[in-house]
C-alpha cells in the first residue's frame, strides 16, 4: 500500500502568514502539496470549533499560522488565537488525539522559508502520526 | 379530544429528571386531564412485556431521559420508538449526552475497573454478561462502548435539555406537546445563553486568571464569571431563568448544553474564555505569565464539556495519545 | 499634466506625505530614482523596540499608495527642473526607461530566470545577485520587471520567454512635465561607506566587518543568508560579534558631528535578536552613550542587557585581523580605564546616517538651502523644522535630519499638512469616476464563473490547467468555466465582463496567483460590470501550488483542483457587502493647550476647521510657560508662547482655559463632550495633553529646603532671574528615571540641563556647574553640537554615575553632594549652592480619565498608546482620536510640532472627506441571539463593540470595525458572525478542501 499522504488544513492570516506563502511561491521553495490553506483576516478568526470541523471532515492536521506577537495587523489578534490553540491542544490531548496534529506558526511575511519549512514539517509529522481516523466506533462489541 | 397516551422511561440517569415531572405540582393535574401514563417503570412497575405487547405506535409521546450507556438502555428505547408517535429526548442525559458522558473520557475496561475497584467493594469479582446463581443463570446487559445521547440510537423528536428540565420548561412543553402545537424539533431549547436570563451585573471581560470557586468569596450580586470563576452560562441555552447564579450564587455548570443550533459547547466556551483570560497586558506578557493564565483553567475538557461531551464533535477518547 | 502636490522621494516618509495628502482629496506624484519606492525601511529586517517585521508592516502602505487612485508613482525617474513658485511649480521629471511596460508585466519572474547576466544586488547590499532584469525585492512596488541597461547584454532572452509580450526595447526614457501647487522633500538619508571616513576599522580590508545594513540583510529571512548571520570569509556561524558604534558620527574630524539618533536602537535591536537566535554567540556593544531615549527603547535596551548582550563603554581606535581570522578590537574601557584588545568574528559598524548624495544637486533645482552637514536646511530647525528655506517646497523625515521611523512618519504627515497651505481654494477629487450601477443579485440562486489562469507558463507549465477547468464544471452553481493565458490583462478583463454579461454570473472565481496582489485587479472588474465586488474569490493556484510543487505535475494539478472547488464553495454563499459610511463634519476638539494643542488648532484652523482649544491650566502655554529658552535654540519659550497664542487669537479659534472636561461619549463624526457643564458636540479629538514632571517629594531631600529644586524649576527662577548667584550648582539627571519602578528614559531631561548649564555660566561666568549623568541622550539636530560647546565650558563638570551608586546629599550650609564618577573610578565631594533635579516625566494626570471616556489606552508612564509605534504614531486604533506631543511622549520643540501638524493633517483626513467608511469585511451581531454576556466587548481592539444597556445586547459601531473577526471567534453563541467569512462559509470550505478521499 502507498504511504498514507495526511491532509492538512492551514488557516492563514492574510497580512502575514499568506504573505509568507506567498512570498515562498514567488521563491520557489519547494514543500509538499498535502497543505490547503484557507485565507482568514486574522488568526484571531478562527475558532476551535474550526479545527474540531476539520478533524472531523477528515484533515489529519491542522495549521494556524499568523503574525508574530506584535505584529497582528489588527494589533492583538494573535495573543488570542495562542491562548485558543493552547488550550485546544490540552483538550484534544484528554480526547486521545495528539496534540501535534494541531499546529500554531508565526510565520512573518518575508518569511517564505520559513514558510515552507513549516509545511514540509508539518506533513513529515502528520505522515509520522498516521492517518487520524475519527468515524464512529461501533458502540455494541 | 382525545386523552393522549404518554410513557416516561430512563436509561442510565440519576433519577432527578423523574423526579422532575413531580416538580410540576398542581399542573401534574392539567397532564392528567390530556394524557394517559401508560408506561412509566419508576412509578407504575410495568414489565417489558407490557411494553412489547402495545400496538406499534400506541403510545402518543414517550418521554426518555438519561443516557445510552448500556446495551439494555438501547434495546428499551429501540422498543419505545416502536411504539411511539413522537419521542422526546427528555433531560440533558438523552438530550446531550449529559454527565455520564464524562465516561467517555476512559475506556468502558477503566470505568469497571475504577468503580469495582474501591477500597470497600474490591473482592475481586467483576460483572460477568452471565452468571449462574441458585435460581439459575442471569444475564446482564455490557456497556457500550460508550456513552452517547438519545439521537444516536433512535431518532428524536423534540429535545428538552436541562439536568432536570425545570418546572418553566415542563410547562411550556407540556402545554405544546399535549397540545398538539406546532413544535419545532429543537423549538424547546432557547436560542440565547444563561446571560439573557442572568440578573448578576456584568462587566466587559477583563479576567486575570480563573480561579477555583472555594478560593473566592463571591459577590453575590455580580457577574460569577467577572469574579474570575468559570462560570458556564455564556455557553449554555438559557431555558432555566438562571437560578444557579442568580438564587445559589454558583457558577453555571452548563447542564443545558449549547444554545439551539451550536454544536460544541465546549469548544464555544473555551474560544470565548481563551480570549479574554489573560487580556489585561497582553502585549508585554513574558511567556510564562501566559501559561499562568492558560494554566489556571483547570481540566478544560471536563470544565467546559460537563454535560455535553458525548454530542460534542470528538463524542469520546480515542484511545490512548500516539507519539 | 497638472496634479495639486510633488513629492520627491518614495520612501516611507514620501509615501505617509502621499497618502495623507491623496486620502483628502489631493493629487500626488511621488517621484522616486529607484525602480521601486520603499526606500530604506524595506532593507531592515525588524523595527525596534518592537522587533516588528519591517517589510511586513510597510509594504502595505505601499501597496495602499499605489492602488490609490490620487497617487501616480514614477519609479526610475529623477526631478530636472523646477520653475515658479508655490501655488504653481513647473516641475520637469526625467523618467528613464525599464524596457518593460508596466502595464503588461505580470511580475511572473521568468525574465529573470532566462537572463543569463548577474550583477550585484544593490538591495542586498551586493551581498548577492540580481539579474539585469530584475525587481528589487519581492515585494516590490510597483512590481514591475527593469531592464538595468548598464549590465543587459542584450540577448533578448527575456523578450523571448516573456509571454505576456511586456518588454520592449524600444521603449524610450522620456521627459514629463508636471505644474504641481506644493513639493515635498523626503529623499531620506544614505548610510556613510566606513572605509572612506574610517578606514582603521577595516571595512573592506577584512571580509568580516560589515555595515550594520549589511547585517540587516543578514539577518532577515528573506536575505542573502537566509537570515542567519555567516562569516563572509568561510560561510560559518560566528562565535563572536561586535559593533561599534558611532562609526562617523559625534566626530567632525572623521565623520560628522551630529548624533545619528538610530544606531544604538539598531545596534541593540541587532545583536539581542541574534542573542535570542542563536544564544551561544558572545555580541558586545561598544559604545559612548548609549542613546536610547524614545518610548520603550530603554526598556528594550534594558532587556538585551538581562538577555546577555555586553555593552562596553569606549571608542574602538582600530581593529585588524589576526593571522587565525579574528578581528582585533583596540579601545580604552572608559568604565575601567583600561586599554584593552578583544577578539571577535565578525565586527558591525554602527555607520552613521549620511545626507543623500542628491541632495547637493536637488537642492540647486530646487532652490532651497543645505545645512552645514548637507541635509536639507529647516526654515528654523526647532519651530518650522519641515518648512524648507524657500516657500511651497516642504521637507519631511531623514533629508531634514536623521530621524527613526515614527519621527519620519510624524513629520511625513506634518508636511503633507505644511503642504496644504499652497494648495488653498484648489479643488479636490478631481477625478470623478462612473460607477456602474449596481446589479441586486440578492435573491438570485449563485451563478458562478471561474476562471483559470495559465499565468503564462508559471501556471500551465508545473500543472494541467485544463484539468482545472474540468474539475469544477459540473460543481453546483457553476454555469460558466474559462482559461486564460493571463487571467489579469486587459483582454482578459474584457472577457470576464463579456461573460458576466452572457451567462448572466453573480458570482466570480478567478483560480490564479495571491489575492494579495491580484485581488483589487478583478474587483475593479465586477463593478465595471456592475457585480458588488465582494462577490469575487480566488484560488492560489501559482504561489501556493504551481510555484512550489513544480516537481509533480499530477499532485499540483489535484491541489489546484481542490483549491479551486474551495474557492467555489465559498462563492456559492458570497453575498454583496456594502461599505457603511458616516458624516463627519469639520467640527474638532483640541485637547491641551500647550505648543503641541496650539500648532495642532493652527493647523486644522487655518484648514478651516472649527475648532475648540481647552486647556486645564488658566492661559494657554503649557510647559512653554514655564521654560527659559528651548534648548538646543536660544528662543526665548515664553515669546514663542505669545507668539503662538497671538496666531491663535487671529484665528477664529474658541479657547477655553481652566476647562474640566466632564464626560466624552460617541465615536468619530458625533462625539458629546460635556466641558465646564456644556455640551460641545465635535467630529474628530486631539489630544495634546502633554507630561509632567513625577512628584520630587521622595528624592534628594526635596522638600526639605528651597534651594533643591527641579529643571522645572530652575527654568523658572531663571526666567524670572531669582537666583542668587551660585558658586557651584550640581545638577541631577535622570531623578527618578531608568530604575526599576521607572524605566523610561524622559528623553528631553539631557538636553534641558545642558541648556540650563549654559544659561548659567552666560549669566555667572565664574559658576561652576556640575551635571552628574548616567548617559548622555542628546541626539536631535544640533544637539550634539550644543553639547559639545557646553562640554568644552571648564566650568561646566560632567560626572558619570549609575543606578546603582545614586548620589548622596547632606543638607547643611551648604548642599553636599557625594557623587562615585564611574569614569575616573573617584568619590568626589561637591559642596553646592544650589542642587537641581532633572525629573523623571509621566503622562498628564488627566489621562486616567481620558483614556476611560475615548476607550483609548495609555502605558504604564501613562503615555497614550498609539495604534502602532513604528507606522501610526499619531493615531489611536481607531479614527476619530489623535495624538500629539507629550501626551504620546516628551519631545522637544521641533518633534513636538512635527506631531503637532501631522495629527491634524491625520484628524483632517476624515473631515475633509467629510466621512469615515467602513470596511465591507466587518462583524454583525444577530439581535435575536446575543445574549448580552460581554465576552465580545474587551476582544475588539478598536472599541467598535459597545454594551447597548436598553437592548441588553452588544452593538457594532460599523465605522470602527476593521473586520479581524475575533469577535465572531469569542461570542460563545454564534450571535457575532464576520460578513464574507462567516461560519458557514468557513465549514463549507473545510468540507470542500476534503470531499474526496484521494490521495493528493
Ligand atoms: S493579522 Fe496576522 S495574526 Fe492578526
Amino acid at each position: 500500500m502507498d504511504e498514507h499522504e495526511p491532509r492538512i488544513i492551514a488557516f492563514l492570516c492574510n497580512w502575514c502568514s499568506y504573505a509568507g506563502g506567498d512570498l515562498a511561491g514567488v521563491n520557489r521553495e519547494q514543500y509538499p502539496p498535502n497543505i490547503l490553506s484557507i485565507r482568514l483576516m486574522c488568526s484571531s478568526r478562527v475558532s476551535p470549533e474550526h479545527v474540531l470541523e476539520s478533524f472531523q471532515e477528515g484533515a489529519d492536521g491542522v495549521l494556524v499560522a499568523g503574525c508574530h506577537p506584535g505584529d497582528c495587523h489588527y494589533i492583538n489578534g494573535n495573543y488570542k488565537t495562542k491562548r485558543k490553540i493552547e488550550m485546544m491542544s490540552k483538550i484534544l490531548k484528554d480526547m486521545g488525539i495528539n496534540p501535534e496534529r494541531l499546529r500554531l506558526e508565526w510565520i512573518s511575511s518575508a518569511e517564505g522559508g520559513k514558510f515552507a519549512k513549516v509545511m514540509k514539517e508539518m506533513v513529515e509529522e502528520v505522515k509520522q502520526l498516521g492517518p487520524l481516523d475519527l468515524s464512529d466506533v461501533p458502540l455494541e462489541e | 379530544m382525545m386523552k393522549k397516551k404518554i410513557a416516561f422511561y430512563w436509561c442510565a440517569a440519576c433519577g432527578g429528571c423523574e423526579v422532575s415531572v413531580l416538580d410540576i405540582d398542581e399542573m401534574i393535574l392539567d397532564v392528567i386531564e390530556k394524557a394517559d401514563i401508560v408506561f412509566w417503570p419508576c412509578a407504575m412497575d410495568p414489565k417489558y412485556e407490557d411494553l412489547e405487547a402495545m400496538e406499534d405506535e400506541e403510545i402518543d409521546i414517550a418521554f426518555i431521559n438519561g443516557s445510552i450507556r448500556s446495551e439494555e438502555n438501547k434495546e428499551m428505547v429501540e422498543l419505545i420508538r416502536e411504539k411511539a408517535k413522537k419521542v422526546v429526548a427528555y433531560g440533558s442525559c438523552s438530550s446531550i449526552g449529559g454527565l455520564f458522558g464524562l465516561g467517555n473520557l476512559s475506556s468502558k475496561e477503566e470505568l469497571i475497573e475504577v468503580g469495582y475497584s474501591t477500597r470497600s467493594t474490591d473482592d475481586g469479582v467483576r460483572p460477568q454478561n452471565e452468571s449462574k446463581v441458585e435460581e439459575g443463570e442471569l444475564e446482564l446487559p455490557s456497556l457500550l462502548h460508550h456513552v452517547v445521547p438519545l439521537d444516536r440510537v433512535i431518532e428524536v423528536d423534540h429535545y428538552l435539555p436541562g439536568c432536570p428540565p425545570l418546572p418553566v420548561q415542563l410547562e411550556e412543553a407540556f402545554t405544546a406537546l399535549l397540545g398538539d402545537e406546532d413544535v419545532g424539533k429543537y423549538d424547546l431549547i432557547s436560542q440565547k445563553s444563561v446571560c439573557d436570563v442572568c440578573a448578576m451585573d456584568r462587566e466587559e471581560k477583563r479576567i486575570e486568571k480563573i480561579r477555583p470557586i472555594q478560593e473566592v468569596s463571591i459577590d453575590p450580586e455580580k457577574c460569577i464569571l467577572d469574579q474570575g470563576v468559570l462560570c458556564m452560562g455564556p455557553a449554555t441555552a438559557g431555558m432555566c431563568e438562571a437560578p444557579c447564579p442568580s438564587v445559589a450564587a454558583h457558577p453555571c455548570v452548563g447542564c443545558n448544553g449549547p444554545v439551539r443550533g451550536m454544536k460544541d459547547q465546549g469548544s464555544r466556551m473555551l474560544s470565548a474564555l481563551a480570549s479574554v483570560v489573560g487580556i489585561e497586558g497582553e502585549e508585554n506578557m513574558e511567556e510564562d505569565e501566559l501559561q499562568e493564565a492558560i494554566d489556571s483553567i483547570r481540566d478544560p475538557t471536563g470544565s467546559f464539556y460537563t454535560f455535553s461531551l458525548p454530542s460534542s464533535y470528538l463524542q469520546y477518547r480515542r484511545g490512548d495519545v500516539d507519539g | 499634466m497638472k496634479k495639486d502636490v510633488l513629492i520627491i522621494g518614495g520612501g516611507i516618509t514620501g509615501v505617509q506625505s502621499a497618502l495623507d495628502l491623496a486620502e483628502k482629496g489631493y493629487e500626488v506624484v511621488i517621484v522616486d530614482k529607484s525602480p521601486s519606492i520603499g526606500g530604506n525601511m524595506v532593507k531592515l529586517d525588524k523595527t525596534f523596540p518592537t522587533n516588528d517585521c519591517s517589510i511586513c508592516i510597510s509594504s502595505p502602505k505601499m501597496v495602499e499608495a499605489s492602488r490609490n487612485e490620487n497617487i501616480d508613482i514614477l519609479t526610475y525617474s529623477e526631478v530636472k527642473e523646477v520653475l515658479g513658485s508655490a501655488g504653481r511649480f513647473n516641475v520637469k521629471i526625467w523618467k528613464k526607461t525599464k524596457y518593460v511596460d508596466p502595464d503588461i508585466c505580470t511580475g511572473c519572474g521568468d525574465c529573470a530566470d532566462a537572463c543569463p547576466v548577474q550583477v550585484p544586488s544593490e538591495f542586498e547590499q551586493e551581498m548577492s545577485y540580481r539579474k539585469a532584469i530584475y525587481v528589487e525585492y519581492p515585494q516590490s512596488v510597483p512590481l514591475t520587471y527593469t531592464i538595468d541597461y548598464d549590465h543587459c547584454v542584450g540577448c533578448c532572452a527575456c523578450e523571448r520567454i516573456c509571454d505576456a509580450d511586456a518588454i520592449d526595447f524600444l521603449e524610450k526614457s522620456r521627459e514629463i512635465e508636471i505644474e504641481v501647487g506644493s513639493i515635498i522633500v523626503a529623499t531620506g538619508y544614505e548610510m556613510m561607506q566606513p572605509q572612506e571616513w574610517r578606514d582603521e576599522y577595516g571595512y573592506t580590508r577584512y571580509d568580516n566587518v560589515y555595515t550594520a545594513l549589511e547585517f540587516e540583510r543578514l539577518m532577515s529571512a528573506s536575505g542573502p543568508t537566509g537570515g542567519k548571520p555567516l562569516k563572509r570569509s568561510d560561510g560559518k556561524e560566528p562565535e563572536s560579534i561586535a559593533w561599534i558604534q558611532c562609526v562617523g558620527s559625534r566626530c567632525k574630524q572623521k565623520g560628522m558631528p551630529y548624533c545619528s539618533r538610530v544606531c544604538c536602537m539598531y545596534a541593540t535591536k541587532q545583536a539581542s535578536i541574534t542573542k535570542s537566535e542563536m544564544s551561544d554567540v558572545d555580541t558586545s556593544i561598544y559604545y559612548m552613550d548609549m542613546r536610547t531615549y524614545g518610548k520603550d527603547f530603554q526598556q528594550y535596551y534594558d532587556k538585551a542587557k538581562k538577555k546577555g548582550v555586553n555593552y562596553i563603554r569606549g571608542r574602538p581606535s582600530r581593529i585588524y585581523e589576526e593571522p587565525d581570522g579574528s578581528l582585533a578590537i583596540e579601545f580604552e574601557d572608559t568604565e575601567k580605564g583600561e586599554v584593552k584588545t578583544d577578539h571577535v568574528d565578525m565586527v558591525v559598524l554602527s555607520s552613521a546616517i549620511m545626507p543623500s548624495s542628491g541632495n547637493e544637486e536637488l537642492s540647486k533645482i530646487l532652490d532651497i538651502e543645505l545645512d552645514e552637514n548637507g541635509f536639507f536646511q529647516s526654515k528654523e530647525d526647532l519651530t518650522d523644522a519641515m518648512d524648507s528655506s524657500r516657500e511651497g517646497i516642504y521637507l519631511a523625515g531623514c533629508a531634514q535630519s536623521p530621524k527613526d521611523i515614527p519621527d519620519s512618519v510624524a513629520q511625513g504627515s506634518g508636511a503633507a499638512g505644511r503642504a496644504l497651505e499652497p494648495l488653498k481654494g484648489r479643488e479636490r477629487w478631481k477625478k470623478k469616476t462612473e460607477k456602474t450601477p449596481e446589479k441586486d443579485v440578492s435573491d438570485q440562486e449563485p451563478r458562478i464563473g471561474v476562471f483559470v489562469c495559465h499565468c503564462g507558463k508559471n501556471i500551465a507549465n508545473y500543472l494541467d490547467v485544463n484539468s482545472v477547468s474540468e474539475s469544477v464544471k459540473d460543481l453546483p452553481g457553476v454555469v460558466y468555466v474559462n482559461d486564460s493565458v493571463f487571467a489579469c490583462s486587459e483582454d482578459a478583463q474584457k472577457l470576464i465582463k463579456e461573460a458576466i454579461d452572457e451567462h448572466d454570473l453573480n458570482r466570480i472565481v478567478v483560480s490564479a496567483c495571491s489575492p494579495r496582489t491580484h485581488e483589487q485587479v478583478f474587483q475593479q472588474t465586477l463593478e465595471e460590470a456592475g457585480l458588488n465586488k465582494y462577490l469575487f474569490e480566488m484560488a492560489n493556484i501559482r504561489n501556493m501550488c504551481s510555484w512550489v510543487h513544480s516537481d509533480d505535475n499530477e499532485k499540483a494539478t489535484k491541489k489546484a483542483e481542490i483549491l479551486t472547488k474551495m474557492a467555489v464553495a465559498k462563492a456559492r454563499r458570497l453575498y454583496a457587502l456594502t461599505e457603511s459610511e458616516i458624516d463627519v463634519g469639520n467640527r474638532t476638539l483640541v485637547i491641551g493647550g500647550g505648543p503641541a494643542g496650539m500648532r495642532t488648532a493652527l493647523s486644522l484652523s487655518q484648514t478651516g476647521q472649527e475648532v475648540t482649544l481647552v486647556e486645564k491650566e488658566d492661559r494657554l502655554g503649557g510647559k512653554l510657560n514655564e521654560l527659559d529658552t528651548l534648548f538646543p535654540s536660544e528662543i526665548d519659550a515664553e515669546k514663542f508662547a505669545k507668539e503662538l497664542i497671538h496666531q491663535i487669537d487671529e484665528e477664529d479659534i474658541r479657547v477655553i482655559t481652566s476647562a474640566k472636561i466632564e464626560g466624552i461619549d460617541g465615536y468619530i463624526g458625533n462625539y458629546e463632550v460635556t466641558v465646564n457643564e456644556e455640551e460641545i458636540e465635535v467630529d474628530t479629538i486631539v489630544l495634546a495633553t502633554g507630561f509632567q514632571e513625577i512628584d520630587p517629594k521622595d528624592f534628594y531631600s526635596y522638600g526639605e529646603d528651597d534651594r533643591i529644586m527641579t529643571q522645572l524649576e530652575l527654568d523658572r527662577s531663571l526666567k524670572k532671574d531669582e537666583l542668587e548667584e551660585p558658586k557651584d550648582i550640581v545638577f541631577i539627571n535622570c531623578v527618578g528615571a531608568l530604575e526599576e519602578e521607572r524605566p523610561w528614559c524622559c528623553r528631553v531631561g539631557c538636553g534641558n540641563s545642558l541648556k540650563n548649564a549654559k544659561e548659567i555660566k552666560r549669566r555667572y561666568p565664574d559658576a561652576n556647574v556640575y551635571i552628574l549623568y548616567k548617559d548622555m541622550r542628546v541626539f536631535g539636530k544640533k544637539e550634539e553640537e550644543y553639547y559639545m560647546e557646553v562640554e568644552g565650558d571648564e566650568g561646566v563638570i560632567f560626572l558619570r554615575y549609575s543606578t546603582e551608586n545614586e548620589p548622596e546629599i547632606e543638607v547643611g550650609e551648604r548642599i553636599g553632594v557625594k557623587v562615585h564618577d564611574n569614569l575616573l573610578d573617584e568619590d568626589l565631594e561637591i559642596d553646592a549652592d544650589y542642587l537641581v533635579l532633572a525629573m523623571q516625566l509621566e503622562g498628564d494626570s488627566s489621562v486616567n480619565d481620558l483614556k476611560k471616556m475615548l476607550k483609548v489606552a495609555s502605558d504604564p508612564a501613562s503615555f497614550y498608546m498609539e495604534a502602532h509605534a513604528k507606522l501610526r504614531p499619531l493615531e489611536f486604533p481607531s479614527e476619530g482620536v489623535y495624538l500629539a506631543g507629550g501626551a504620546h511622549y516628551p519631545k522637544n520643540v521641533a518633534d513636538t510640532l512635527a506631531q503637532a501638524e501631522g495629527a491634524a493633517s491625520k484628524a483632517l483626513v476624515p473631515m475633509m472627506k467629510g466621512y469615515s467608511k467602513s470596511e465591507g469585511i466587518i462583524s454583525v451581531v444577530d439581535d435575536d441571539l446575543c445574549s448580552g454576556c460581554k465576552m465580545c466587548i474587551s476582544v475588539c481592539p478598536y472599541g467598535a463593540i459597545e454594551h447597548d444597556p436598553e437592548d441588553e445586547i452588544a452593538k457594532i459601531t460599523d465605522v470602527l470595525c476593521k473586520g479581524c473577526g475575533a469577535c465572531a471567534s469569542v461570542c460563545p453563541i454564534g450571535a457575532i458572525d464576520q460578513k464574507g467569512y462567516d461560519n458557514e462559509t468557513i465549514n463549507a470550505m473545510i468540507q470542500a478542501a476534503l470531499m474526496e478521499e484521494e490521495v493528493m
